[in-house]
C-alpha cells in the first residue's frame, strides 16, 4: 500500500486534510488480540492506526474518532485481505520475493550490527570473550534467521491451490538458496570484522 | 521426573497457553532475577512473549533447548536455555504438556 504511486489512484487522495498514511513495520511480538490466531498456527499481523490519543482509554468514543480513519483501515485491510485470498502463483511468487527481500536485508543488519560491536567495542573495551561471544550470538541469530524466514517464504505456497504449486517450486527454492547463500556472505563478514580485530590487538 | 534441555514435550490443548502455566508466582519472580543477571534488558513483563511463544512452538518434536534458543533469538534476548527448564516442569506439574522424550 504504501508503495502505491499516490498520484495514480491513491484511494485516500481526497484525505489531504488529515495526517497521512505511512506504513510501518515492527517486529512481532504475541501482546495483542492476535496472538489468539498465532497460537492456532494462523499468521496474524497486528495492523494499528498509531498514534492514538485516547488508545484504551475512557475518551476512545464516537465523537472523538474520524470515519475517515476507519475508512482507510478498511480499505487496507480488505485489499489486503483480497490480495492474499486471490493470489495465483504470480501472486504468490511476489509476496515470496518481498519476504525474501526484507530477509536478505535482515541477515545483512545482523552482521552488520554485530561487526559494529566487536570493533567499535574493542576499540573502548578491549575484551576477547565479549567479542567473541558477540561473534557467536550473531552466527546464532544468523542461522536462526535465515531457517525462519526460508520456511516463511515458502509458506506462500499455502496461498494457492495444489496443482498450481509446482510451478512456483522452483523459485521457492531458488529464493530459499538466495538466502542461504546471503546468510553465509553475513557470516563471512562477520568472520572478516573478528579476524581484523584480533589483527589489530596483537599488532598493538 | 525432571526436565533437561533435551526433553521433548506434548500439548494437552492447542490454541493460546503459556510455559509459566503451573509456575508460581514467587518462583517467576525469582526466575526474572536470574534471568536479569543474564541480561539486564529482562524486567518481570519479558515473561509474558517468552512464555508465550515458548507454548506456540511446543510441537511434540523440538527439544526445550530448540525452543528456549529460538524464542531468545526471536525477542533478542540473551539467556541461558537452561533457565527455561523449570518453567517446562511447571508446565508438566500443571498437566498442561506431557514428556514425549526426556
Amino acid at each position: 500500500m504504501s508503495a502505491l504511486d499516490r498520484r495514480a489512484g491513491w484511494v485516500f487522495a481526497n484525505d489531504t486534510d488529515i495526517a497521512p498514511v505511512q506504513f510501518t513495520q515492527a517486529p512481532y511480538t504475541p501482546w495483542s488480540d492476535n496472538h489468539t490466531w498465532a497460537a492456532y498456527g494462523v499468521p496474524s499481523p497486528l495492523i494499528m492506526s498509531w498514534p492514538d490519543l485516547h488508545f484504551h482509554t475512557q475518551f476512545l468514543t464516537a465523537d472523538n474518532t474520524d470515519p475517515r480513519v476507519f475508512r482507510r483501515a478498511g480499505v487496507t485491510t480488505a485489499l489486503a485481505a483480497y490480495e492474499i485470498a486471490d493470489a495465483g502463483a504470480a501472486e504468490a511468487w511476489t509476496i515470496a520475493a518481498d519476504v525474501a527481500s526484507r530477509s536478505a536485508h535482515r541477515l545483512d543488519e545482523i552482521a552488520n550490527r554485530a561487526s559494529h560491536r566487536i570493533v567499535s567495542g574493542d576499540r573502548v573495551r578491549p575484551d576477547a570473550a565479549d567479542t567473541e561471544r558477540v561473534a557467536a550470538r550473531a552466527h546464532q541469530e544468523l542461522r536462526y534467521a535465515a531457517l525462519r524466514d526460508q520456511h516463511a517464504v515458502a509458506s506462500v505456497r499455502s496461498l494457492i491451490a495444489a496443482g498450481d504449486r509446482p510451478a512456483l517450486d522452483g523459485e521457492i527454492t531458488a529464493l530459499g538458496n538466495h538466502l542461504q547463500t546471503r546468510a553465509e556472505q553475513a557470516a563471512a563478514r562477520l568472520d572478516l570484522a573478528l579476524r581484523m580485530t584480533r589483527q589489530g590487538d596483537e599488532q598493538s | 521426573m525432571t526436565a533437561t534441555l533435551a526433553t521433548v514435550v506434548r500439548k494437552h490443548h492447542q490454541g493460546p497457553g503459556t510455559a509459566l502455566t503451573g509456575t508460581p508466582y514467587p518462583a517467576l519472580v525469582a526466575l526474572v532475577v536470574q534471568m536479569q543477571a543474564q541480561d539486564t534488558l529482562i524486567i518481570f513483563d519479558s515473561l509474558r512473549p517468552l512464555g508465550d511463544e515458548f507454548w506456540n512452538m511446543i510441537d511434540g518434536e523440538r527439544t526445550v533447548e530448540t525452543i528456549a534458543t529460538a524464542v531468545c533469538l526471536e525477542f533478542g534476548f540473551e539467556l541461558s536455555p537452561e533457565l527455561f527448564v523449570s518453567l517446562v516442569n511447571g508446565m508438566v506439574n500443571a498437566g498442561a504438556v506431557s514428556v514425549v522424550t526426556s
